[in-house]
């Protein structure tokens, strides 16, 4: 069990060093392609032996031979360019680029748990073995290393031991990147804590403000009551007194010990929160390692001329987003390099430059990241999208913009012969899909002539996401904010409906469809809207949707919890958070919703002039007897209110931060909050002051209603006079008739 | 040409597996003795019947405080639940054993299974007390079960209660996000 996971742990770290070792491979034999007889050549060469030799010894510790046996030979071969035995010729440079390429796909294999055998690293191998052999046989200009096997000097090239002491004496850590996505999430757990401590402290605040409230009571009580108690009385009433301004003195104090806690905590927790950020940083040149090499190598086979451009190549970027920008840029600058540039013979006809330009950048803009991949090369031909959106029987947008969306298409490729090197089409939609997984958008702008420029705009970083919360169905839903376009309140006369769908004006543009959130998500209650206003989230991507809501509730920083490999992937649900209720909340995927929208027929969900159902009032219930819980909730309920339980005051009133209500009822006895306490801190809230409250209890006695009345309740039932219509019609005339 | 080896040893994942062999048979008698026999069982009821799983896989058993349920995802999955800070997956057995789900109450529990982690919660109306059970004890499980209820079942106790087996649980694929395609 230990065993496995040593060799578990040693492999994955194994994979990170393969990953590396290519990327320093293919970095320097580009370099040395461009400038073989270059001043840095010899140091490209002892660089490219390094990498190979530190990749045999760490493919040996790992036991996985065809990778160890494959770094052999391409030592053997770059031992006699490094000695000078032989010139670097294309020949070398081709089977060098092909092993890097194996070892890549070796990588590759390892991570998704497969077979290394039938790869590439089959067929290099004796290549790389046959040409190690030619090489010996050629006749030096000068003695040759020995090319046998001489362990000592070769198993620790000087330059690698000055290095490794380097890194030892800075203090680098190597750390497995999992540790670090959980350091960050704890990280985010205590930034959540942080949000409750705030509130602690306003309850306790609002504890001070009744102590004072009462204390001045007492006050005048005494002035009233002067001449009337005997000295006796007086006493008992001055001990009284003393206490209670003891307890309040204690209040204070609390509140200022809470206030001062806070602030260091929240201090400390933020200026962590930033320390672990920054230490998943990573340059955005990280993401762009492998594009060079797949620029020179399109540009080659379709023998044109392309410039790789990086920008913004030192923005620090998450490593979680980074990672997952590799493949949507590949994907991206392979697609510029093959269907954007022109042949040389054809842009100098246009008028243009010989040598293309691919320009990849990233730039920040506010919480989010711009990455763009921009060609100067022949642009979209949109007449093209349409004939092939006809062809396949798509609607035919009228705007440009929405035709280069249907570029994005699963399978729609414009390219009009497939060409060998992209294979199987453009490869636009998979960019779609890695932008939606990183909860972000993507966007196509092209020119005819002029070129094509894709953006994807993502999120600063993956764990902890900007997100509204909002309500459809009674639930609490996140959507990530950079997804939504913009918020909308309008009247549900202004909803009109167009081709048996409903739509609402957007300024200038054309008309957006709108469809209730609840019914997209097949949610019970999703039908008609809550009032004559109806709020709706509109979202740009993958195309323009409004989605009407119950409320909005917030905009926030939310922490992202994946749904576990039991759950993956389901329907509309990219993921889930804890609302600091402690309850889930799940995070929606727009692109999806945006999907099924569209797919479903339409129907008059929201329009004004349908019978428009009153809105359900909501009510929030706390009690701890579940007997009682259940009796009145299913009374109310069945009344036609909406109702949220509470077991106890604390969670009634923190249901009521989060969600709001209309009515609240609440038991007087309760553990960790009662219902006075309860009922004080809705009349000391500014939010909440004017919220009805009914306390039920048990104890029927006039103290108790008048502790009930002071403390600001509107209605006081007793359980043994308990009934139905005698909770409802109190709830009815606080609510001024009707469920 | 090959690369040179030290093929005289045994190599150290080998002799690794040599050692563990030697200390398990080493620690056999000792561990195997006291409980071998009996097998340790956690009851609890559902919808009225009992069931029961081996104590030892059962990671924790807590109140089901409040869980929140995913639109698209499969019947069996009741929701998502928050435990210590961590989303857990809630299923109702019910649907996979024949019985009718009847909806939560207050008084619902969960019933924590998993390997390395908390992988998974099932809902329980009540749980009871642990009790010792001879294997011998454990009937196959009654032929008027559905096939698809019996692929968890160990068995059967005398006193009807039905015994689960949490690796079968755990691997069940229905017992997982997506609904099965041939529904949809």
């Amino acid at each position: 069990m230990d065993k496995d996971k040593l060799a578990r742990r040693l492999l994955a770290t194994f994979q990170e060093e393969l990953g590396e070792h290519v990327g320093a491979l293919n970095e320097n034999l580009l370099a040395l392609e461009k400038d073989p007889a270059g001043p840095e050549s010899p140091a490209r060469v002892k660089s490219l032996f390094r990498a190979a030799h530190s990749l045999k010894g760490a493919a040996r510790s790992v036991s996985i031979r065809p990778i160890e046996e494959m770094c052999h030979h391409m030592e053997e071969v770059l031992r006699a360019v490094q000695g000078g035995v032989v010139t670097v010729e294309k020949e070398i440079f081709a089977i060098l680029f092909a092993a890097a390429d194996a070892l890549d796909d070796a990588r590759k294999r390892l991570a998704g748990g497969q077979d290394l055998a039938a790869g590439p690293l089959d067929e290099l191998s004796p290549r790389l073995a046959a040409l190690a052999a030619r090489q010996a046989k050629t006749p030096a200009p000068q003695p040759p290393v020995p090319s046998g096997r001489s362990s000592i000097l070769l198993s620790a090239p000087p330059g690698e031991a000055v290095e490794t002491g380097a890194a030892v004496a800075e203090g680098i850590v190597r750390v497995a990147a999992p540790k670090l996505d959980l350091l960050l999430a704890r990280s985010g757990e205590l930034l959540v804590a942080q949000g409750r401590l705030e509130r602690a402290e306003a309850r306790v605040a609002a504890i001070g403000d009744t102590l004072a409230q009462v204390g001045r009571e007492l006050k005048h009580r005494r002035q009233d009551q002067r001449l009337e108690s005997g000295s006796a009385g007086r006493s008992a009433r001055a001990e009284l007194e003393a206490k209670f301004g003891e307890a309040r003195a204690a209040v204070d104090r609390l509140g200022i010990t809470l206030r001062d806690d806070r602030r260091a905590i929240v201090r400390a927790a933020s200026l962590m929160d930033e320390a672990v950020r920054r230490m998943r940083l990573l340059p955005f040149a990280e993401a762009c390692q492998a594009l060079e090499r797949a620029v020179r190598d399109l540009a080659k086979a379709k023998e044109t001329e392309v410039e790789l451009v990086v920008e913004g190549a030192s923005i620090e970027i998450d490593r979680s987003i980074l990672e997952g920008l590799r493949d949507p840029l590949r994907a991206l600058v392979r697609n510029a390099v093959d269907h954007g540039i022109e042949t040389p013979a054809r842009r100098r006809a246009a008028g243009k430059p010989e040598q293309g330009r691919v320009v990849v950048a990233a730039a920040m803009r506010g919480s989010s990241i711009e990455v763009s991949v921009a060609d100067d090369g022949s642009g979209v031909d949109l007449a093209a999208v349409r004939a092939r959106a006809r062809q396949r029987g798509l609607p035919l947008p009228h705007e440009d913009r929405d035709c280069f969306a249907l570029l994005f298409e699963p399978g729609f490729s414009t390219a009009e012969q497939v060409t060998e090197i992209s294979g199987r089409g453009v490869g636009l939609d998979i960019v779609k899909t890695s932008a939606e997984a990183l909860h972000g958008r993507v966007e196509l702008i092209s020119e005819p002539g002029r070129g094509t420029r894709v953006i994807l705009t993502l999120p600063a970083t993956l764990t902890t996401i900007r997100a509204l919360l909002l309500a459809a169905a009674g639930e609490t839903f996140a959507v990530p904010a950079a997804s939504v376009l913009r918020l909308l309140r309008i009247d549900s006369t202004g909803i009109r409906s167009a081709g048996g769908r409903e739509v609402v004006p957007d300024g200038e543009g054309p008309p957006i469809p709108i469809v209730p959130l609840a019914s997209v998500l097949g949610l019970r209650g999703g039908t008609g809207p809550a009032t004559r206003k109806v709020t709706a989230v509109v979202v740009g991507a993958p195309a323009r949707v409004a989605f009407a809501v119950d409320e909005l509730i917030a905009e926030r920083e939310i922490l992202v919890k994946a749904l576990g490999p039991r759950i993956g992937q389901v329907g509309h649900v990219a993921g889930a958070t804890i609302l600091e209720t402690g309850r889930v909340a799940l995070i929606l995927n727009v692109a999806e919703l945006v999907r099924t929208a569209m797919e479903r027929p339409g129907e008059a969900a929201l329009a004004a002039g349908q019978a428009v159902p009153q809105a359900r009032k909501r009510i929030i219930l706390a009690d701890d007897s579940v007997t009682t819980r259940n009796l009145e909730r299913s009374i109310l309920e069945s009344a036609g209110y909406e109702v949220l339980i509470a077991v106890d005051g604390e969670q009634a009133w923190r249901l009521l931060l989060d969600r709001g209500a209309d009515l609240l009822v609440s038991d007087v006895d309760m553990p960790r909050m009662g219902g006075i306490s309860l009922c004080k801190a809705v009349r000391a809230s500014k939010r909440f002051r004017d919220l009805p409250v009914v306390l039920v209890t048990g104890l029927e006695s006039e103290e108790d209603r008048a502790r009930g009345g002071e403390a600001g309740a509107d209605a006081y039932i007793v359980k043994s006079s308990f009934d139905q219509r005698d909770l409802l019609s109190t709830i009815s005339s606080l609510l001024g008739g009707g469920a | 040409m090959t690369v040179p080896t030290r093929s005289d040893r045994p190599d150290p994942e080998q002799a690794g597996r040599i050692l563990e062999e030697r200390a398990r048979i080493l620690a056999r008698p000792a561990a195997e003795k006291s409980h071998a026999d009996q097998l340790e069982l956690l009851v609890f009821t559902l919808s009225g019947e009992s069931y029961a799983l081996e104590a030892r896989s059962v990671r924790e058993v807590t109140a089901l405080a409040d869980f929140t349920p995913v639109p698209g995802a499969s019947r069996h999955l009741l929701g998502i639940t928050n435990l210590r800070g961590e989303i857990l997956p809630v299923f109702d057995l019910r649907g996979l054993t024949g019985l009718e789900p009847t909806g939560v109450t207050d008084l619902s529990r969960l019933v924590v299974l998993g390997e390395d982690r908390d992988e998974l919660g099932l809902l329980a109306d009540h749980v009871g007390e642990v009790r010792a059970v001879a294997p011998g004890e454990i009937f196959d499980p009654p032929e008027t079960l559905s096939a698809a209820g019996r692929g968890l079942l160990r068995g059967v106790t005398r006193d009807a209660v039905m015994v689960l087996d949490a690796g079968a649980v755990l691997r069940d694929p229905r017992l997982s996000g997506a609904e099965n395609r041939s529904v949809k």
